[in-house]
């Protein structure tokens, strides 16, 4: 879902630098409160597996591909800030290093798939295992349907922002976009949990979604 | 339970493996977004990513001629990327707590 140069308006494209930069600076802020050195180490990992993970392309529908976003499994590993900056990362090395998205875009990507994607996932999780019992099945299902949900608002967003852009009409492309991405979001669902419950099983401790409480 | 340490190291590599071997055997076929572009014949309207330096273009390493190492390297070099400025990002920051 990299947008390109050209599809956005010079607004769109100003107001996600500027929504994504502050979203940015706020991670940092929020991640200096929390003192835990150990985060380095899996923030590298994180990053290298969403990196590789999103350059496997699958084969959904009628000769399109989706590939997995990972906004979500990372704020799930990292809590939503450090996941915030590592997605941050990958679309920056994307862009600047394999012309995958482009450079007025990236702020937009940026804001699509970290923000709207990976933070409006986080939420749906939070919300979805604040009432339950912490009980790793639970865990698993809130994580696919959250995982999900990630994959879909991203691409309801980047939907709304070319029809603003006046590069397609609403009508046609808010459908188009989000019932493709609702297919490519079960990929989502299927990586993120079978990736959650890996770690799960050998180190529960290092997910952070489920030592920290909301903010 | 398994060493934090081994477990990182374990999903690195496993996560620089998949960059390596199986990148290059990845789906050809458009993106969601690709696809719609098509199929609403705005595609066009993409520039060429050519304003953008980018080394590895289109996750493409230069100087090899065999097509799978051409992005199997590029792949590995990406994910070889991220995992430092993930691992630095994450120093500099706890780094900046230990100073206060």
């Amino acid at each position: 879902m990299h947008i390109p140069d050209g599809f956005l308006s010079w607004e769109i494209c100003s107001a996600g630098y500027l929504v994504s930069a502050a979203a940015t600076v706020y991670a940092v802020k929020q991640l200096k409160k929390e003192s835990d050195e150990k985060i380095a180490p899996l923030m590298g990992v994180t990053a290298a597996f969403i990196f590789a993970a999103q350059m496997m392309n699958f084969p959904v529908m009628g000769g399109a591909s989706g590939h997995f976003l990972g906004a979500l499994l990372a704020m799930l590993m990292l809590g939503p800030w450090a996941g915030l900056l590592v997605i941050n990362l990958v679309l920056i090395v994307q862009c600047l290093g394999f012309a995958d998205g482009g450079l007025t875009a990236l702020g937009a990507n940026t804001f699509n798939m970290g923000i709207a994607g990976g933070l409006a996932g986080y939420l749906v999780f939070k919300l979805l295992t604040a009432f339950l019992p912490q009980k790793r099945s639970i865990t698993l299902i809130a994580g696919s349907i959250a995982a999900w949900f990630s994959v879909f608002a991203a691409s309801a967003f980047c939907a709304v922002e070319l029809a603003v852009s006046g590069t397609a009409a609403f009508r046609i492309v808010f459908p188009a976009m989000t019932i493709i991405h609702s297919l490519i979001g079960i990929g989502e669902a299927l990586i993120t949990t079978a990736v959650l419950g890996m770690a799960l099983n050998y180190r529960p401790d290092i997910v952070k979604a489920l030592t920290v409480r909301i903010r | 339970m398994m060493k934090a340490q081994h477990f990182f190291l374990i999903a690195l590599l496993l996560s620089l493996a998949i960059a390596f071997f199986l990148s290059p055997f990845a789906s050809g076929d458009p993106d969601g977004l690709e696809k719609v572009a098509q199929d609403q014949d705005f595609i066009a309207q993409a520039e060429d990513a050519a304003n953008i330096p980018a080394p590895l273009r289109y996750y493409e390493a230069p100087l090899f001629q065999n097509p799978l190492l051409r992005v199997g390297i590029a792949g590995l070099l990406g994910a070889a990327a991220v995992y430092c400025l993930g691992l630095g990002a994450g120093r500099l920051i706890s780094r900046s707590l230990g100073d206060k």
